[in-house]
């Protein structure tokens, strides 16, 4: 038989297996219950038997087993005794070495520290300034007269002079609207170290700022409103505060806020 | 007497608002609606959200199965009564139209895709195998629609579709029907929109039988029918079209019984949020418009309080009007009971505006306009306000403006004046500027200036000048007396003023003055409440009256504070020098008893004149200008570049007032926005100098001599750097000289103006004495420039006095003996008591010889000020000052608090001498340059309409004017003039130029032989030709 026949052969065995399915399946209880429960009733037994073998096969490998295991963890205890005492040895050598270590960097964060409450806040500042765009950098040298140094622009940031055109200045750029938020950050923390650098340069502070709480009412006399501000409402937030003669009070120059 | 409050519960509304009130109930009760709906929603959209994707959901109602895939039903397949087809019969053989209904629905055979959405899946409950069970059978396949054809989906084959009599033998299709909700072929709905299916078909989930919830709301949805909508989270009632249903007339059952009423009705029912709404809007009414702090809640419950808006808003049933019913009683107030008798004097200034009122009781107190909040107490700046005003949004403004007679709901988000406005100017980027207004009194007064206002939302307003504006037209100073009304008449303090007073410049024509007087009046009316303006009797009391002069008013204030008080023939002789920010103006009077039983004294005003430009804004204008003309070669290259490519990089200014051009001005000058904006930083930082001379900041810059700044270039960009020196090489800045300088002129002025006012006055009136027969004149100082040390300075230098003396001066306020005692006193020579007095400056300029007595000057200092109040306390000796500092007058408040003394019912009678008593005289010297001099051709005391010879006509000529005192010497320079060239077409030697003046700012020329044919006119007949000088 050729195997294009043998394989018609097999589909037509396979079509009329089918069929038979078909017929099976639709001709109802095809199948004896009682042979399919004898069946079962035998696969039980079998198989209850064949548990027990196992079970008993179990228990001694198990014994088996815990006597060899015995054994093993005692030879492995004992090296391992070993080892840990060498351990600790080397452990506290270790600690030794670490503590010596840990003193010396003690010593170097105390150094860290007076350097950081010494001349953090400046390099913060000149870092600030640094990573200013190029307008902002040259509007700001051009009011403390120079930065091209770091000296340059401690020089020009403590005067108190330059305060109120440095306000002036950022409080423009803020109100105009067109200063990305890193920008304008930086320039408020810029104004922010200069503010403290001429109060710390007098025995007694010369100004203090004028901050504002939101939803406070707006006052003509210590804010000013950002361009697109209503001329009604609250303070929704506060763009740029102000500051005063700390003594008198008497405004210099009034917060810039934002009303809603 | 009238009723002065009384509770309300229905107010009338306009048509348009009763529409916005209807609209807001309808719309809150829909709303009510629409949340009930989303209850119910939320349960059967929550349930269905937690039931497997793509499920079968069996509707026990109907017996079907709701397939998610096709958006539609199949029947129950283990009860379905089955038909079916052999795939490879030739052609398909429809089974029965009943054998196609189910459930009530009228099915069809499922597409290719649909059999395969519903049949693929081989986990349903139908699928056995690669069979499909239908009631106990297995079949192949299904029946679908292929293209035009029936064919069998084969499931055991694969999901193959055959074509019936294309199909194998053996193989069979299920006849199985679907009814699809959203047509053939449909992508998935959301959950929303299932559930609205199935109730639109009455469909209930097995899950419904055990579950109450989900049933009730299920059928709670039923009612809505095509009103709810669903959208890709869940069930919505369509309110818009709710909305539109109801206004057309359709009842609809689920809405309230109420919903048609509303629209029908007259007296509406509003909720409580409305009601609050309102009540807000009434207690803020005064806050929206003027910034002034919110009334409290007792305005409107307190029966002893109220607002005066709701008085004539009541209404009452049964008439044609529209009510809104607001349940609960709001107190009203009448606005006539609160009309006080007291009275308002307003001096409005060039800066500046101060308001100051009488009450009942005598008691005169300032007010202060433009900075709303009451509860930061007195402040002394707040009662000057500045003359500003501001435009945010004029076309919304207007419209509220022109929408009520009285108080009308206008935003101080529109327009914004006073102080708000002038530290706004001062915050606000050079952009900006346009929309700010400041010269608003210059504008009144100025003849053919136009003006454009821009406001902030960009809208451009194009006004003629004062005179010229229509009825149609926008006016801002009626705009700016609106305000000043809404701050001097409101509930905080209770008090409604009808009478005013007021003072204009005395070099305004009167019909200026009269047309700023209706201004004015207009929009100190609309202040007023609706229903006092419907009272027609009340308003007859309502009058905004002239009374004086701005320094004729200062000087009664003077008078009064230093305690003059002639008696019987005495007589005081004074003048006021009255130095603003933006003008210096002189008058010239006598003070003494009145022998009208109505009045305690008389002050007759004999004289006035002025310096137009000289004040303090100005100075410091002058003062940046020469600042930054010194700098000029900085100013040009600011970066020092040596590439010669400075273009676009200069530093621009501004002209100053009373600033000499100079060469190359060109490139520097300008008028744009940085120009302007650069003067003003300069300013601001020279503003020491000139306010505070003795103040750290300006020794400073003066010792320092250079001034660092920010300033902008041409093109815009900012130099925060520009440091400007005041000394560049040898030449020198010299700040207090030129302010010295400039101040001196007006003193010289000053001077030359008395004369003229004495020689005028004393030939025509016997009333003035000769200027050589009076003893003394006082000397007022007024304004707040008055307040620099260079103008006492400058007077005691041109007097010849020198500190001692001029100390002197203080201690002896003694009046004038009466002319008759005068004249008795005299020597046989003439001359009282001869003084070897030592020759000074005013000497020359009132033109008395060495040996000739002159008067004594006596200068006191501005009201207000430590100096003064020290001569007053000398004056006053025992006798203590009770008032509160803020209410007594001070050298800027002096005018209005004199204006109060010298209206009608005052206790001063103020009288004017002028040549022509109903006009204002003419302002101008005329003349011709002669050897570089000014020669003098008509005086200003010249009458108008009278004509004067000027040159013969023999070719075109050139006419100098000038309002300077100092023309009429006869020896000015010809420079203190402006001129006016004339082209005469056909010159004619034997004829003459006549000139007259025709208005105060106005004169006219004619060509004549004589004054015969001036009269008669000429064979020509010209008429004449009008010069307006400026």
């Amino acid at each position: 038989m050729g195997i294009d026949e043998q394989i018609d052969e097999y589909f037509n065995k396979e079509e009329k297996l089918h069929r038979l399915r078909e017929k099976l399946f639709n001709l109802v209880g095809y199948r004896p219950k009682s042979d399919v429960e004898n069946e079962i009733s035998n696969l039980c037994q079998k198989h209850e038997q064949r548990v027990a073998e196992i079970n008993r096969q179990h228990e001694n490998e198990l014994q088996k087993l815990r006597e060899w295991h015995q054994t093993n963890l005692q030879q492995t205890k004992d090296q391992y005794e070993a080892q840990i005492n060498q351990k600790e040895n080397e452990l506290a050598e270790f600690r030794a070495a670490v503590n010596e270590k840990l003193e010396a960097a003690e010593r170097d964060r105390a150094e860290l520290n007076r350097w950081q409450s010494d001349y953090g806040d400046f390099e913060k500042a000149y870092a600030n300034f640094s990573a200013l765009s190029q307008k902002h950098k040259d509007a700001v040298a051009g009011i403390f007269g120079g930065s091209d140094t770091p000296i340059d622009f401690f020089c020009g940031g403590v005067q108190k002079g330059h305060l109120e055109q440095l306000w002036d200045y950022i409080s423009d750029e803020l109100n105009a609207g067109d200063i990305n938020e890193q920008e304008a950050t930086k320039l408020s923390q810029l104004f922010d170290f200069s503010f403290n650098a001429v109060n710390r340069s007098q025995r007694e502070p010369l100004f203090r700022r004028l901050n504002v709480n939101e939803q406070s009412a707006f006052d003509l006399d210590t804010m000013t409103r950002t361009s697109d501000s209503p001329q009604l409402g609250q303070v929704k937030r506060l763009v740029f505060a102000g500051f005063a003669h700390e003594v008198t009070g008497s405004v210099i120059k009034r917060s810039l806020v934002i009303l809603e | 007497m009238n009723q002065t409050t009384k509770t309300v519960t229905k107010i009338k509304v306009s048509s348009e608002k009763m529409n916005e009130y209807k609209e807001a109930k309808i719309d809150s009760l829909i709303a009510d609606v629409a949340q009930q709906v989303s209850r119910y929603a939320t349960v059967l959209i929550e349930w269905a959200n937690r039931l497997p994707k793509n499920s079968l959901i069996y509707m026990y109602s109907k017996d079907v199965y709701y397939f998610p895939e096709i958006v539609g039903v199949m029947p129950n397949l283990e009860n379905f009564n089955k038909t079916c087809q052999c795939c490879d019969n030739s052609s398909f053989n429809a089974p029965p139209v009943e054998k196609m209904k189910f459930g009530g629905f009228e099915g069809d055979f499922p597409t290719a895709d649909e059999a395969k959405k519903c049949f693929a899946d081989s986990g349903r409950y139908f699928r056995n195998d690669n069979f499909i069970r239908v009631n106990g059978t297995n079949h192949d396949g299904v029946t679908c629609k292929y293209r035009n054809d029936f064919a069998c989906y084969n499931v055991y084959r694969g999901g193959i579709i055959q074509k019936y009599g294309n199909g194998n033998g053996g193989d069979y299709g299920w006849n199985i029907p679907i009814y699809r909700f959203n047509g053939k072929d449909s992508s998935p709905v959301s959950l929303g929109q299932s559930i609205l299916f199935w109730r639109q078909y009455d469909l209930y989930p097995e899950q419904f039988e055990k579950d109450k919830n989900l049933t009730s709301a299920y059928d709670a949805l039923k009612k809505y029918g095509d009103y709810l909508i669903a959208n890709e989270q869940t069930i919505l009632l369509d309110t818009s079209r709710v909305k539109a249903d109801i206004y057309s007339g359709k009842e609809l059952s689920w809405m309230p019984k109420e919903t048609q009423e509303i629209l029908k009705t007259n007296v509406l029912n509003v909720n409580k949020e409305l009601t609050d709404k309102f009540r807000e809007k009434l207690l803020r009414c005064d806050k929206q418009a003027i910034a002034l702090d919110p009334y409290d809640e007792k305005f409107l419950t307190d029966p002893n309080r109220g607002h005066w808006d709701l008085w004539d808003l009541e209404g009452a049933e049964g008439e044609d009007n529209l009510l809104i019913d607001l349940g609960e009683g709001l107190t009203a107030r009448n606005p006539v009971a609160d009309v006080s008798d007291g009275i308002v004097a307003i001096d409005f200034g060039t800066k500046s505006t101060v308001v100051v009122y009488e009450t009942n009781e005598l008691q005169v107190l300032p007010l202060q306009v433009g900075s709303g909040t009451y509860s930061k107490g007195l402040q002394a700046k707040n009662y000057e306000n500045p003359t500003v005003l501001q435009f945010i949004d004029l076309d919304s403004f207007l419209a509220h403006y022109t929408a009520k007679e009285g108080r009308p709901d206008t935003s101080w988000d529109e327009v914004t004046v006073s102080h708000n406005a002038f530290q706004n100017l001062k915050d606000s980027s050079s952009e900006r500027h346009n929309t700010f207004f400041e010269g608003l009194k210059q504008w009144c007064g100025t003849s053919g200036q136009r003006l454009k206002l821009q406001d902030a939302k960009g809208k451009i307003w194009e006004l003629p000048a004062f005179m010229e504006l229509s009825e149609q037209d926008m006016d801002p100073l009626e705009i700016y007396a609106y305000y000043l009304g809404r701050y001097i008449n409101h509930m905080l303090q209770g008090k409604i003023f009808l009478h005013y007073v007021m003072s204009f410049p005395v070099t305004y024509e009167h019909r200026i003055r009269e047309h700023m007087g209706n201004s004015i009046r207009k929009g100190l009316k609309k202040s007023f409440p609706t229903a006092l303006l419907a009272d027609e009797e009340v308003m007859k009391k309502f009058c905004v009256l002239e009374v004086a002069s701005e320094p004729a008013a200062y000087a009664i204030s003077a008078l009064q504070e230093y305690n003059f008080a002639p008696e019987g023939v005495e007589q005081i002789y004074y003048a006021v020098f009255d130095f603003g920010g933006g003008t210096t103006d002189f008058d010239f009077g006598m003070f003494k008893e009145s022998d009208d039983d109505r009045y305690d004294y008389v002050l007759t005003h004999f004289g006035e004149n002025g310096d137009r430009t000289l004040g303090g804004e100005n100075l410091l204008q002058l003062l940046a200008f020469e600042v930054f003309r010194a700098n000029k070669d900085y100013l040009l290259n600011p970066d020092g570049n040596t590439d010669g490519n400075a273009v676009g990089s200069q530093i621009p200014f501004a002209l100053a007032t009373d600033a000499k051009l100079f060469a190359g001005y060109e490139s520097l000058l300008k008028n744009s926005r940085e120009a302007q904006q650069n003067m003003r930083n300069l300013m601001e930082k020279l503003r020491p100098v000139w306010e505070e001379p003795e103040s750290k900041e300006a020794k400073e810059i003066i010792s320092a001599g250079q001034i660092q700044l920010t300033l902008y270039r041409e093109n815009g960009e900012k130099k925060t750097d520009a440091n400007l020196k005041l000394k560049i090489n040898q030449t020198v800045v010299d700040l207090q000289a030129i302010l010295k300088n400039r101040i001196e002129q007006g003193v010289r002025r000053f001077f030359t103006s008395l004369a003229e006012a004495f020689d005028k006055s004393a030939r025509s009136d016997s009333r003035i004495a000769a200027l050589s027969d009076v003893k003394k004149i006082f000397v007022f100082l007024a304004g707040n420039s008055s307040r620099s040390t260079l103008v006492k300075e400058l007077f005691d230098e041109y007097l010849g006095k020198n500190n001692s003396q001029s100390d002197n001066d203080t201690a002896e306020i003694e009046t004038q003996p009466s002319q008759t005692e005068n004249v008795n006193n005299k020597d046989s020579s003439g001359a009282e008591k001869k003084k070897a007095e030592e020759p000074c400056e005013a000497r020359k300029l009132l033109r008395f010889g060495n040996n000739q007595s002159m008067p004594e000057f006596i200068v006191l200092p501005p009201l207000g000020t430590k100096e003064a109040n020290e001569i007053r306390k000398a004056k006053m000796g025992d006798i203590e000052d009770t008032r509160e500092l803020m209410m007594r007058p001070t050298g800027k408040t002096g005018v209005a608090y004199g204006l109060l003394k010298c209206r009608d019912g005052g206790e001063i009678k103020v009288e004017t001498i002028t040549p022509d008593g109903e006009r204002v005289p003419f302002q101008y010297y005329i003349g011709r340059r002669k050897k570089g001099k000014f020669k003098l051709v008509i005086d200003r005391n010249a009458k108008l309409k009278t004509w004067y010879k000027f040159i013969d006509a023999g070719g075109s000529f050139d006419i100098l004017y000038t309002d300077r005192p100092e023309a009429a010497a006869g020896d000015a320079p010809m420079t203190i003039a402006k001129q006016k060239h004339i082209n005469v077409e056909n010159p004619d030697k034997t004829a003459f130029v006549y000139i007259r003046p025709a208005e105060s700012r106005v004169i006219e020329y004619m060509i004549a032989h004589d004054e015969a044919e001036l009269a008669t006119g000429n064979e020509n007949k010209c008429d004449p030709k009008r010069i307006e000088l400026e």
